[in-house]
């Protein structure tokens, strides 16, 4: 069981690292360039 | 700088990663729990439910990464290339996850952690070839051509992935890898929780693309904006060039 455990608990902990890294970047971005979330949702329509 | 569609729907389809991973965990906690102990292997094989559903993101975003290059050569249409190397991203995280879980399998029933099978050997070529690519990306940052050129690669890459699936079939009595699941080949109530852990995963890509995507349109737009200003170091090397 324990190898079981051992490979559910990487792939969930690597994706859930790799997503703090993505929301980390995100937010780093914006702080350099507020517009950019609502220029990609908002003004650029169509 | 213009939002494609696809920057548009990156932005607006944002679910909350901590209730992508958690309804991730609780999808594969229940197909562990509901699905059937193996007879033979007994209850290592629950990693069934990960290992490949894992290998399944990666060579769907690898898939997408060439469709994407394709685009992109195609439609010269920028979103395509983000699309390219966001894909490539995840596909790269998803096939390293793929890539370790393998052995940890391996472990439990061959009694070692790797060998030299055809899979997989093939399986960590085509993470090479992705991480090559994704090394190709890096070097050459907001250029036209060396997007260009990893749209080729990307898709040049795609045809590792047949290689890859049929590596059994291939090369025959060498093969210790277990045979690619095929109907009727999963015991009695293994087939649902396999179809569970495979949508789980899947899921889970699709948010993670989603969310690259959208740092990816965020660093171009930044990296446009940088090269833009007078004196700014990327002035030196123009968006386009």
């Amino acid at each position: 069981m324990g190898y079981v455990i051992a490979a559910y608990a990487l792939v969930i902990g690597a994706l859930a690292a790799y997503a703090g890294l993505l929301a980390r970047e995100r937010r780093r971005h914006l702080r350099a360039d507020p517009g950019g979330a609502e220029d990609a949702s908002e003004r650029n329509r169509g | 700088m213009q939002a494609g569609p696809l920057d548009r729907a990156a932005a607006r389809l944002r679910a909350p990663s901590g209730g992508v991973l958690l309804m991730l965990a609780v999808g594969w906690a229940f197909a562990v729990v509901q699905a059937p102990e193996d007879s033979v292997q007994g209850v290592i094989q629950k990693i069934l439910y990960v290992h490949p559903a894992c290998a399944f993101a990666a060579y769907l975003g690898f898939g997408i990464t060439a469709l994407a290059g394709a685009l992109y050569l195609w439609r010269g249409d920028e979103q395509y290339d983000r699309l390219g190397v966001s894909a490539a991203e995840v596909g790269v995280v998803f096939c390293t996850l793929a890539l370790l879980t393998g052995p940890i399998w391996a472990r439990g029933t061959w009694g070692r952690w790797w060998s030299w099978d055809p899979r997989l050997t093939v399986t960590l070529l085509l993470w090479f070839i992705y991480l090559a690519y994704l090394l190709l990306r890096g070097f050459t940052e907001g250029s036209a051509r060396g997007a260009r050129f990893a749209a080729i690669y990307g898709i040049a890459g795609i045809f590792a992935i047949p290689l890859n699936y049929f590596a059994i079939d291939l090369f025959g009595g060498r093969a210790i890898h277990p045979e690619n699941l095929s109907r009727g080949s999963l015991g009695t109530g293994m087939g649902w929780p396999f179809a569970l852990g495979v949508i789980t995963a899947l899921v889970a890509f699709a948010h993670l693309v989603f969310r690259r995507l959208e740092v990816e349109w965020l660093r171009a737009r930044e990296l446009r904006s940088e090269a833009g200003a007078p004196g700014s170091a990327a002035a030196e090397r123009p968006w386009g060039t």
